[in-house]
C-alpha cells in the first residue's frame, strides 16, 4: 500500500501514544509512507484519527514513541532540542487553519518574524506582490480579511524557502471563493518555488490537486497513493 | 459545589508566579507594616502609661543656687510636692576607650520617690562606689554590670543597668538637638556616691508633682509661671523651668520620634497599599484575558455572571486572606523584635509590652486586603458587560490607537517587533513605571538619610561662625581688675560649702568676705579666671533668647535661638543687622516659608507673650534655625537691659566660670551630633532598604510577568517557527529590560521630587531643617540597585519563555 523507496520525507514506523496505563490511548499505530521532494501530499481522516499529531511529529513539536521521521536524510527523532529547533527555521514553513498572526505586527512584519530566521529569504516586497498584499502591507490583522490573513500566513510560512510547508486545515476557517484562491496560491508557490507540502484537511475535493493523499484511520494509513490526474486549484469545486 | 472549583488548584498551579507574587506582596507589607506600627503603637501605650506608672514629674524647675527652704515650702502652697534632685555632671572614662564621657550623677534615692527608675540587670547602688548606669549607654560602650568606670578621677563598680523615666532619651541639655546615647549617661549612686563623685559640685534641680495631676497643659504651664514668678519674688535665681510634656527633650524626645516615625511608616505603607491596587487592576485584567475564552464558553453554556464572579474572585481572595494571616504572623512575632529594637537601641525605656492596635490592623490588613478584594470585584464587574462572543473571540482586551500605530520601517525588524510589545504593554509599563518609582523612592530614602545627615553636619559647622560659642546662664564680663576677679573667687569659695566657716575656718571665711566688698552690686559679675587682654579683645558679646515659631505643614512648632548680635560684628561679619534689621537663618525660612518682608511670630512659652519680627533678609546654610538683630534692639524687645548679654563668641578657648556657663559650642560638637543622629536613623534606614528590595522583586515581577503571560502564544509561534530561546527573549525580555531600565533612570527626577516632599513632610516634625542632599552617585546607586534586583526578575523570565510550550500555538483559536 505504501510507497516505500527514498523520498524527501520518510517515514517509517511511527508510533505515538498519550497518557499512561488505563487512560492510555495510542494515535498513531506504526505509520510508513514516503513524500518525495516537490509532492503537495494530502492528508484526510476523520476527527481523532492522527493527522495533527502526525504533523505535529513532522513539524518536530511531538516526540515520536518509535519509528522515524527522515528529512532530505536527516532522521529528526534523533536531533537534540538545539538541532530540532535549526530544523524547523531552516526546513519548515507553518501554515494553520486560523493563520496564528502576531495582532500586534502588521501583515509585512508578520511575514518579517520569519525572514529574520533565515540566511537566504525570499525577497518581502515581491512575496507581497505576489500575494497580493503590497497594499495591505501595512495593515494589522485585523484590518484585513481572513483570505488576505491566510495569504499573510503562507508569506509568513514561504519567505524563509522552506523545503517542506506543513498546513493545517488552510483553507478550515474560509468560504468557498477565498478557499479556492487560496488553493491557487498554494499551488502556484508549489510550482514556483518547489516546496514540498503536506496538506491537513477535511476538505475531499483538495486530494484532486495533490500529487499524493494519504488517508489516516484510528492511527493507521488506510489510504497512501499518488494522483495521476492532476486537477487545476481553479477548477476544483465542492 | 460549583464543578468549576475543581479548576482552582490547578489555576493555582499555572499562575503559581502570580498568586505567590500576591501573597509575597502581602506578607511582606503586612510584616513590616504591622510590626512597625504594632511596635511602635506598643511603645507609645507604655510611654503614655508611664506619668502614672513611674510617677514622672510634672515639671521641674533649676535655680543657680540652692534655694531656700521657704521658697519651695512656698511653691509647694500652691498645690504640689517639691522634691530635691539634685545632679552633677562629671567626667568619667570607659576602660579601653579614650573619649572623654560625661556622666550625669543622680542620687538613686531620689528615684525612689520621683522619675522612677527599672533595673534590667543588677541592682540600686548599695555603696559609696557603687552606680547604676543606663541601658542604652552601656550597650553602646558595652558596658556591664561588674565593670569599673573612672568617675571624677575615682574608680566605680557597675550595679546595674537601668532606665529612669526621665531621662527615655539621653539628652544631655533641654536646648540639645539631639541626643547622646555614646558619650553621655545617668548615674545613679548613693547619696554619700554622690557626694564622694561630685566634687562640690551640684546642679540644683527641683522636681515637682501637682496635687492635681490631671491638670490640663494650659493649666499647667500657668501655674509653672506662678511657681517660677514666686520663687524670684523669694528672691531665686531660675536657670531652668522645665515641662515634662511640652518641653521636656529627655521625655517627650522619644515619644515625638515614635509618633513622627509613625508617620513615615504610615505613608510608606499607604503608597505601597495604592500601589498593590494597581497591580491587582494589571492582574485582574491579565487573568480575564487569559480566561477570556473559558469565560465565554461558560457565559455561553448558561453560567451567571455573578457565578462566574464569584469563581474568579476564589483564589485572590483566599490568597488575600493566607497573605494577610501569614503577614500579621511574621509581623507580630518575627519582625517585632527588630521593630522594637529601632527604638529600645535608642531610647531607654520600660521593658516592651505588646499592646493590640485594631487601627493598626484595619490599616495594615483590612484595607489592603478590601482593596484586593474591591479592585477584583470591580475589574471582573467592569468586564462582565462584554457579550459571550466577545469573550469567546478574545476581543475584551481594549485595542488603543498605539497597538496599530504604524513604525518607520527603517528601523531593525527587531526594534520594531520590541517596539510593539512595548506599546501593547504600555498600560502595564506605565504601571511599572510608579511601580518602579514607588520602590525607587524607599531605596532613596533609605539610602539618602546618612548622607542628607553628613550634609547637615557640614552645614551645621559652617554656621558656628566662631571656634566657640559660649553660651551663658548669667551675664558674665571676661574683663575686670584683680580685685574684682579676687571678689568673685571669694564668693565661688562661700559658695561651694554648706557651712562656710567651719569649713574654711576663720581668717578665710573673713577675707573672703573682706574681699567680697569690692563687688559692685550694680555691675555684672567678672570672671575669676584672666584670659589675658588679646583672648579677651577677640571675644565678641552677644545677647540670645529662645523662642517658638509655628511650622506650615504640621501644627507643631520650631524651637529657635534669636540671637542679639553687634552691628559690624567680626564674626557674623556678614550679617547686616543695621537700622534694626531682622535676618533669618536659611533653613528657619525654608522650614518655615518665611521671606524677606514677612511678619515672624516668635512665641516665649515661658512668659507665654508672642512678638513680631518683620524679617529683612535670609542668610547661612539651609541648616540655619536662627533669628539675627541688633543687641540692644533683642533686650529692648524681651525688656532685658539694654547691657545684658548672654554669651561669647571666641576663635581663642576662653576660660569661663563653669557655674555661669550653659554651652560651648563648637563646630566639632556639631559633628559628633551628627554622628549621633546617623546611629539614631541607621538602623531604620537599614530596615526601609531591607523592606524595599524584596517589594520591588515583586513588583517588578507580577508586573512585568503579565507581559510574557499574554504573550505565551506567540512566543509559542515563534517556537514553532524556529527561534531559539535566546532570540526570544531577546525580543520579549529585552523590551521588558529596556523599560525597566529607562524607567529606573528616567524616575529619577520624579523619584527626587517625591523623596523630597517625602522628607519635608516627615522631617517637619523633627528639629533643624534636613534637607534631601542626593548626590550623583547616590542616584547610580539606587539605579545600580534596581538593575541587579531586575536580573532576579530577568532570569524568572528567562525561565518562563523556556517553559512556554510549542503547543501552546497548536491550540485551535478563533
Amino acid at each position: 500500500m505504501a510507497t516505500q523507496g527514498q523520498g524527501f520525507l520518510s517515514i517509517s514506523n511511527l508510533t505515538k501514544s498519550y497518557g499512561a496505563g488505563e487512560a492510555r490511548t495510542q494515535v498513531l499505530k506504526g505509520i510508513s509512507t514516503e513524500v518525495d521532494k516537490g509532492e503537495i501530499c494530502v492528508l484526510f481522516g476523520p476527527s481523532g484519527s492522527g493527522k495533527s499529531t502526525f504533523l505535529n511529529m513532522v513539524g518536530g513539536l511531538e516526540p515520536a514513541d518509535s519509528g522515524s521521521i527522515c528529512v532530505d536524510g536527516v532522521d529528526i527523532t534523533k536531533l537534540n532540542d538545539h538541532d530540532m529547533v535549526e530544523y524547523r527555521r531552516r526546513e519548515l514553513g507553518f501554515i494553520f487553519q486560523f493563520y496564528n498572526l502576531v495582532p500586534d505586527l502588521t501583515v509585512r512584519e508578520n511575514i518579517e518574524v520569519c525572514q529574520y530566521l533565515s540566511r537566504d529569504p525570499l525577497p518581502i516586497d515581491d512575496l507581497l506582490h505576489s500575494l497580493g498584499l503590497w497594499e495591505h502591507r501595512g495593515k494589522f490583522p485585523n484590518q484585513v480579511s481572513g483570505g488576505q490573513q491566510q495569504r499573510c500566513a503562507i508569506g509568513r510560512a514561504l519567505v524563509k524557502n522552506p523545503s517542506l510547508l506543513l498546513c493545517d486545515e488552510p483553507t478550515g476557517a474560509l468560504d468557498y471563493h477565498t478557499s479556492k484562491e487560496i488553493l491557487e496560491l498554494m499551488e502556484r508557490v508549489n510550482r514556483e518555488y518547489g516546496s514540498t507540502m503536506i496538506i491537513v484537511t477535511h476538505n475531499d475535493a483538495i486530494r484532486r490537486m495533490s500529487h499524493h493523499v494519504l488517508r489516516l484511520r484510528d492511527g493507521m494509513l488506510s489510504e497512501d497513493f499518488r494522483n495521476e490526474h492532476l486537477m487545476p486549484a481553479s477548477e476544483l469545486t465542492w | 459545589m460549583s464543578p468549576l472549583n475543581k479548576r482552582l488548584p490547578r489555576e493555582l498551579m499555572h499562575n503559581l508566579g502570580k498568586y505567590l507574587g500576591i501573597f509575597l506582596l502581602f506578607l511582606f507589607a503586612i510584616a513590616m507594616g504591622a510590626g512597625y506600627l504594632s511596635a511602635a503603637h506598643s511603645i507609645e501605650v507604655i510611654q503614655n502609661g508611664m506619668h502614672e506608672r513611674y510617677q514622672v514629674e510634672d515639671f521641674h524647675f533649676a535655680t543657680q543656687f540652692e534655694a531656700a527652704k521657704s521658697s519651695l515650702k512656698a511653691v509647694e502652697e500652691m498645690g504640689c510636692t517639691v522634691y530635691e534632685d539634685f545632679t552633677a555632671d562629671v567626667p568619667m572614662t570607659v576602660p579601653g576607650d579614650d573619649r572623654p564621657m560625661n556622666c550625669r550623677l543622680i542620687d538613686a534615692a531620689n528615684r525612689n520617690r520621683i522619675n522612677q527608675g527599672y533595673y534590667f540587670e543588677g541592682e540600686a547602688p548599695a555603696a559609696p562606689d557603687e552606680i547604676a548606669v543606663d541601658r542604652v549607654w552601656s550597650n553602646n560602650n558595652d558596658v556591664h554590670v561588674g565593670d569599673t568606670l573612672t568617675i571624677n578621677g575615682r574608680e566605680v563598680c557597675v550595679s546595674g543597668i537601668c532606665s529612669v523615666s526621665d531621662y527615655e532619651c539621653l539628652m544631655e541639655k533641654n536646648t540639645d538637638m539631639l541626643f547622646n546615647s555614646t558619650t553621655f549617661t545617668i548615674g545613679l549612686v548613693t547619696p554619700d556616691g554622690f557626694q564622694n563623685l561630685a566634687g562640690g559640685k551640684r546642679d540644683y534641680r527641683y522636681d515637682v508633682i501637682l496635687d492635681d495631676r490631671s491638670m490640663q497643659l494650659a493649666d499647667r504651664t500657668t501655674f509653672e509661671q506662678d511657681a517660677a514668678d514666686l520663687l524670684v519674688d523669694k528672691g531665686e535665681v531660675l536657670t531652668d523651668l522645665v515641662d515634662y510634656e511640652f518641653d521636656n527633650k529627655a521625655i517627650f524626645f522619644a515619644a515625638d520620634d515614635v509618633e513622627s516615625d509613625q508617620v513615615m511608616w504610615q505613608v510608606l505603607v499607604g503608597l505601597l497599599v495604592v500601589i498593590m491596587a494597581f497591580v491587582f487592576v494589571v492582574l485582574t485584567n491579565a487573568t480575564i484575558e487569559q480566561e477570556s475564552a473559558v469565560i465565554g464558553t461558560l457565559l455561553a453554556s448558561g453560567y451567571r455572571k455573578r457565578e462566574i464572579i464569584g469563581h474568579y474572585m476564589v483564589l485572590p481572595t483566599l490568597i488575600g486572606v493566607l497573605g494577610c494571616a501569614a503577614g500579621n504572623l511574621v509581623g507580630l512575632t518575627y519582625m517585632s523584635t527588630p521593630m522594637q529594637e529601632l527604638y529600645y537601641g535608642s531610647y531607654s525605656l520600660p521593658p516592651y509590652e505588646f499592646s493590640f492596635s485594631p487601627q493598626v490592623f484595619v490599616f495594615t490588613t483590612v484595607v489592603p486586603f478590601a482593596l484586593l478584594v474591591v479592585v477584583t470585584l470591580l475589574g471582573l464587574v467592569r468586564k462582565m458587560r462584554f457579550t459571550p462572543l466577545a469573550f469567546l473571540r478574545r476581543e475584551i482586551a481594549s485595542r488603543s490607537r498605539r497597538n496599530t500605530l504604524p513604525l518607520p520601517e527603517r528601523l531593525s525588524f527587531v526594534r520594531r517587533f520590541q517596539l510593539r510589545v512595548f506599546l501593547r504593554n504600555l498600560s502595564h509599563f506605565v504601571v511599572l513605571f510608579f511601580g518602579i518609582s514607588f520602590c525607587s523612592l524607599f531605596l532613596l530614602f533609605g539610602l539618602c538619610l546618612m548622607p542628607v545627615v553628613e550634609h547637615y553636619a557640614e552645614l551645621l559647622k559652617t554656621d558656628v561662625v566662631a571656634n566657640h560659642i559660649y553660651l551663658l546662664k548669667a551675664p558674665l564680663e571676661l574683663d575686670g581688675t584683680p580685685e574684682q576677679r579676687a571678689a568673685y573667687a571669694a564668693i565661688e569659695e562661700l559658695m561651694s560649702t554648706d557651712d562656710p566657716l567651719s569649713d574654711l575656718g576663720f581668717v578665710k571665711y573673713a577675707r573672703a568676705l573682706l574681699r567680697t566688698m569690692d563687688i559692685d552690686e550694680d555691675a555684672h559679675p567678672v570672671n575669676t579666671v584672666d584670659n589675658g587682654q588679646s583672648k579677651i579683645a577677640q571675644a565678641e558679646k552677644f545677647s540670645a533668647a529662645s523662642f517658638a515659631v509655628d511650622h506650615v505643614i504640621t501644627d507643631s512648632s520650631e524651637e529657635i535661638t534669636i540671637y542679639g548680635i553687634q552691628e559690624g560684628s567680626r564674626y557674623w561679619s556678614d550679617v547686616d543687622v543695621s537700622g534694626g534689621a531682622v535676618v533669618v537663618g536659611n533653613g528657619l525660612a525654608k522650614k518655615c516659608r518665611i521671606k524677606p518682608g514677612d511678619t515672624v511670630s516668635l512665641f516665649d512659652k515661658y512668659t507665654n507673650k508672642t512678638y513680631e519680627v518683620v524679617a529683612s533678609s535670609v542668610w547661612g546654610t539651609s541648616a540655619n534655625m536662627n533669628l539675627y538683630m541688633e543687641m540692644g534692639a533683642l533686650n529692648r524687645m524681651v525688656d532685658e537691659d539694654e547691657d545684658t548679654f548672654h554669651g561669647y563668641a571666641s576663635d581663642e578657648e576662653l576660660q569661663i566660670d563653669q557655674r555661669y556657663l550653659a554651652t560651648d559650642i563648637t563646630p566639632e560638637a556639631m559633628t559628633s551630633s551628627a554622628d549621633q543622629m546617623q546611629e539614631s536613623f541607621g538602623d531604620m534606614m537599614g530596615m526601609v532598604v531591607a523592606f524595599a528590595i524584596p517589594v520591588y522583586l515583586i513588583l517588578v515581577y507580577l508586573l512585568t510577568k503579565t507581559v510574557i503571560d499574554r504573550s505565551s502564544r506567540y512566543i509559542s509561534y515563534m517556537k514553532v517557527f524556529g527561534y531559539h530561546n535566546p532570540e526570544i527573549t531577546h525580543l520579549y525580555v529585552r523590551a521588558i529590560t529596556a523599560t525597566v531600565l529607562v524607567s529606573l533612570v528616567a524616575s529619577q527626577p520624579f523619584v527626587i521630587w517625591l523623596c523630597k516632599v517625602f522628607v519635608s513632610f516627615v522631617m517637619d516634625r523633627y528639629s533643624g531643617n534636613l534637607e534631601l542632599y542626593v548626590a550623583p552617585s547616590l542616584m547610580a546607586e539606587v539605579v545600580a540597585i534596581g538593575a541587579a534586583a531586575y536580573v532576579v526578575v530577568a532570569a524568572a523570565h528567562i525561565w518562563r519563555i523556556r517553559r512556554v510550550s510549542l503547543s501552546e500555538a497548536m491550540k485551535v483559536q478563533e
